[in-house]
């Protein structure tokens, strides 16, 4: 697979389709963002289950230039998401697609993100790298289980998690999809929320960053494994997502011409859920 | 040198609850206990007790502006050797002339800080690198080198006057204490740091900042983590009551922390945040206080999410790497 990447990302240099490739290299701890900007540097990419990071969330830093992009499926979903919304120029993304093996945590344990990943395969590309993988289709049964829980432990669980958080926004920056000028916990005027670590500004923190997320997070689970206090966030957005999918039967980041159902309507709608 | 027994110590910081506010690692990370507290290398750090995340410091009521009361003396119990070290550390800039910090100082001031020795490092510690090291007692009230059922304890008067004497240490506690600090220093990766401050600043505009700095996404986890970093902001909160001045942690990495109200920012990008989180520990820290603003405690580069490791932006800086 590492040759292929390395092959693959050799003869984009040579043709001139990219004048910078984003990848993975080898890191002091785990996998780490690599950016290469000669063709002779190719040999430092590297593939394995480490490679937890979306590389999306860099890809803004060169608009402009021709970039290239070391995909797995999720980050590729990001990629089209971030064209969707008008942040990048398809033709200035050049996609090296990995169809993804699933990435671990330091204990060799699966991502919850992986174990139920229905799109290993990057769903858009400019070249593939390796055989396709299937997905898995199993809709979200994580978010099922939390759904049948009573109000009370849902609320309970929520809290908890949040309690966690130091709002170092860590997640927010790992997003690719978190790219707002200015996020709503750093307005002053108007002030959407306290500073600090009240129990209600961490929720209320919790609770917009996953709703900004809906009908755009690619599930790639990139926020949750970026939280330096093992915070659970990715529940959230993945009970978004699976709500966009059965109210508006979207899903993110397959076609770069759609838009998500947030940024567009249709008389198609449904509205069982406004009063 | 002196030996206590570890039931005596643990009963007496138990009862020492009553009059203190007792901070030490537990699940995982230090945090306020009634004098329980776990054998770890914890990740939110000891300055926690000293600067944490959200305090109060005064407040606006009936037309009438009031301090923040002082609050009962702290103990820090348990913390590493480099997070007692660290705290010394966030004092010299605390300590300023014109500028002194009374909230951070009234605490340290009538506060005690007990570490213990690491006798297993990490993979990521580098702390021998600063002159200091898992045995160090530079900021600590007292250490203490776990043996057997007892600890082994270098102190001062302050110590002993509230945890007791215990007996004086035995020859073999002295040979054990020397040896164990040799093994674990031994097993520390050391990072060459001289004259780091002034290659630092003759860099300042090499183009190396870009490279390094590329993969940073400026997130908060390395410098909320770090145990001297001790930025903080103060905002104004409207109550029912009146209006509570707070602060809270703050960090260089994020980009509001520089942005003035006309909208400019002097450090817009990824480049200017990391250069200024290197520099002001390992150049401006120095020149000014005579120290590195840095323990080596390896939290940044265990907690950062795109594995940034401070250790090989020093070698490549000191020219090592
Ligand atoms: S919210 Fe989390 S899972 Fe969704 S795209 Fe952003 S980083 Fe990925
Ligand atoms: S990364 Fe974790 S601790 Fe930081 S803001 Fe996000 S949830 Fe909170
Ligand atoms: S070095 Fe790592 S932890 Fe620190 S701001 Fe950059 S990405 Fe975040
Ligand atoms: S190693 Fe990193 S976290 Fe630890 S003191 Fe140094 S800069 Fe701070």
């Amino acid at each position: 697979m590492i040759e292929r990447i390395r092959e693959e990302a050799r003869k984009a240099f040579e043709e001139g389709k990219i004048e910078i490739l984003i990848g993975f290299g080898r890191g002091t701890l785990r996998a780490t963002p690599i950016f290469i900007e000669k063709k002779e540097d190719v040999d430092k990419l590297i593939w394995d289950d480490t490679c937890w990071i979306n590389l999306a969330t860099y890809l803004r830093r060169f608009r402009g230039k021709k970039t290239g992009i070391v995909a797995k499926g999720c980050d590729a979903r990001s990629v089209v998401a971030l064209i969707a919304e008008k942040q990048l120029k398809r033709e200035d993304v050049y996609i090296i697609g990995v169809p993804c093996q699933g990435m671990k945590n330091e204990k060799g344990e699966e991502f919850l993100s992986c174990r139920y990943c229905e799109y290993p395969t990057p769903p858009v590309y400019d070249v593939l790298v390796g055989e396709k993988r299937e997905g898995k289709k199993e809709n979200y049964p994580d978010v099922s289980e939390f759904e049948s829980m009573p109000p009370e432990k849902r609320w309970e669980f929520f809290s908890e998690e949040a309690k966690k958080c130091i709002r170092c926004y860590a997640c927010r920056e790992a997003c690719p999809m978190c790219y707002c000028e200015e996020c709503f916990v750093d307005s002053l005027d108007p002030r959407w929320l306290e500073p600090g670590l009240s129990l209600s500004s961490l929720q209320f923190w919790h609770l917009v960053r996953a709703y900004h997320q809906a009908g755009r997070c690619s599930d790639c689970g990139a926020c949750e494994r970026a939280c330096p206090m093992d915070v659970k966030i990715l529940y959230l957005t993945r009970k978004l997502n699976k709500e966009v999918r059965e109210l508006f039967g979207f899903v993110t980041g397959l076609d770069p011409e759609a838009l998500p159902p947030l940024g567009t309507y249709s008389t198609e709608d449904k509205e069982e859920f406004i009063l | 040198m002196r030996r206590i027994k570890k039931e005596a110590i643990e009963k007496k910081l138990k009862e020492l609850a009553k009059d203190y506010r007792i901070f030490a690692p537990m699940n995982g990370d230090v945090k306020e206990t009634g004098g329980e507290f776990e054998e770890c290398f914890p990740r939110l750090s000891g300055k926690c007790a000293f600067l944490p995340p959200e305090e109060e410091i005064l407040r606006y009521k009936d037309g009438k502006v009031e301090e923040t009361p002082e609050d009962k003396p702290i103990i820090l119990f348990g913390i590493r050797p480099c997070d007692a070290r660290a705290i010394s550390l966030i004092e010299l800039a605390m300590r300023d002339e014109k500028f002194p910090d009374v909230y951070f100082l009234r605490k340290k001031e009538k506060g005690i800080i007990i570490s213990i020795a690491c006798k297993e490092p990490g993979d990521t510690c580098f702390c021998t690198s600063f002159g200091h090291g898992p045995f160090s007692t530079q900021g600590s009230d007292a250490l203490l080198v776990e043996k057997d059922d007892y600890y082994l304890v270098l102190g001062n008067e302050k110590f002993f006057k509230l945890f007791g004497e215990g007996e004086e240490a035995r020859e073999e506690d002295k040979e054990y204490f020397e040896e164990a600090k040799k093994r674990a220093e031994e097993k520390i990766e050391k990072i060459p740091v001289d004259n780091l401050g002034e290659k630092l600043l003759s860099r300042i505009e090499d183009p190396v900042w870009e490279k390094i700095s590329r993969k940073c996404l400026n997130c908060g986890a390395c410098t909320f983590l770090c145990p001297t970093c001790y930025c903080f902001d103060i905002q104004d909160l409207e109550r029912s009551w009146g209006v509570s001045r707070r602060r809270y942690w703050d960090s260089c990495m994020f980009s509001i922390y520089t942005k003035e109200a006309s909208g400019h920012n002097p450090r817009p990008t990824h480049r200017e945040r990391v250069r200024n989180r290197i520099m002001h520990k390992f150049s401006y820290y120095p020149y000014l206080y005579g120290e590195f603003g840095c323990t080596g405690c390896g939290r940044c580069v265990v907690y950062c999410p795109v594995n940034f490791d401070i250790r090989e932006v020093l070698k490549i800086l000191g020219g090592s790497g």
